[in-house]
């Protein structure tokens, strides 16, 4: 009769064991709330599903086109930038022959830096971050206003 | 030590021990994070099959001996200061605990927490422990006591308890 191949011992499963950058360094959560709410008061911190952290809030273009936003921090916050959301109006900048984003990542999130720029480290706070993306929507609505042909400033193909 | 800044950590091999009316957890093998591990800043993944290995080997080995021991928890490292688990540890840790094939013969798991630094004005560092407990009836991590016995006079009790 064929014996039941039971393990004999507990058999293990792939872990990961992982602290929050601000349960690592609650100084610096102290610091980022800080700077949010002396730049940009009317943001709001919010705690999404997966336990990261995120700013919600809305900025107003010279145009008076006003963009609702999330900024996610990121695991490895800070060795890797928050990442940008537009909310509202949703925004899928899209080239003219519709294949290629403009600084802007297929899940949505906006390219603010380009890591071999090195503009963000360690030091850069999520206000910070929030002035970048005002600048990207004053970008956004001149590439527009140019019928998608040019981005204002420097630019990395990618 | 050999981690560094990363973060780092292992298995615990043992059992539960009852000397003088009182409960001990003993533990006989703490492993490394084996060669396959994803070590970084904030976040450490073991390399599992080496972990396996270091468990079944350590059975094995106790087998011989007429102790049975199994899989009773982890340890890994944190930044100097943070010398408790994290809500990520937590949550890792329940995931274990509802996983069948964990065999947790007294429902629980010890996760302790390593950190390394020196004390200011010396320049020595130093491995300090702080082990917490967490249980299937338990959910909520609690800090254990904890004394370092020598290996051989571990294994000598364990002998002498005839744990099976």
């Amino acid at each position: 009769m064929e014996q039941d191949n039971i393990p004999e011992t507990s058999q293990l499963k792939p872990t990961r064991w992982y602290a929050a950058w601000h349960e690592l360094d609650p100084r610096r959560l102290v610091f980022e709330r800080n700077m949010m709410t002396e730049k940009f008061p009317s943001f709001r911190m919010h705690r999404l599903q997966d336990g990261r952290l995120a700013w919600s809030g809305t900025l107003e273009s010279n145009r008076s086109n006003q963009y609702q936003i999330l900024l996610v921090y990121p695991e490895q916050f800070p060795w890797k930038p928050p990442m940008v959301y537009p909310v509202n109006p949703p925004i899928r900048a899209v080239e003219r022959d519709g294949n290629k984003f403009k600084h802007q990542y297929p899940d949505g999130h906006l390219c603010l830096y380009f890591p071999a720029d090195r503009d963000f480290d360690v030091k850069t706070s999520a206000a910070t971050v929030v002035a970048v993306t005002a600048a990207w929507f004053f970008a956004y609505e001149c590439w527009l206003d140019s019928d998608r042909k040019q981005w204002p400033g420097p630019e990395i193909d990618h | 030590m050999e981690a560094g800044r990363k973060e780092t950590g292992g298995i615990l091999v043992g059992c539960r021990l009852s000397l003088s009316k009182e409960c001990f957890l003993a533990v006989v093998q703490a492993s490394g994070p084996g060669k396959r591990a994803d070590q970084q800043l904030y976040t450490y993944a073991p390399d599992v099959e080496a972990l396996q290995l270091a468990l079944d080997t350590t059975y094995a080995r106790y087998k011989g001996l007429g102790v049975s021991v199994e899989y009773i928890g982890e340890w890994h490292k944190h930044p100097k200061g943070m010398n408790r688990l994290s809500s990520g540890d937590v949550e890792q840790g329940k995931a274990i605990l509802s996983d069948p094939d964990y065999k947790l013969e007294f429902g629980g798991i010890i996760l302790p927490i390593a950190t390394l630094g020196a004390k200011k004005g010396s320049k020595e560092e130093k491995v300090e422990l702080y082990p917490f407990y967490m249980s299937r009836q338990q959910l909520e991590p609690s800090a254990l006591d904890m004394a370092i016995w020598a290996d051989e006079e571990l294994d000598e009790v364990l002998i002498k308890s005839k744990i099976q």
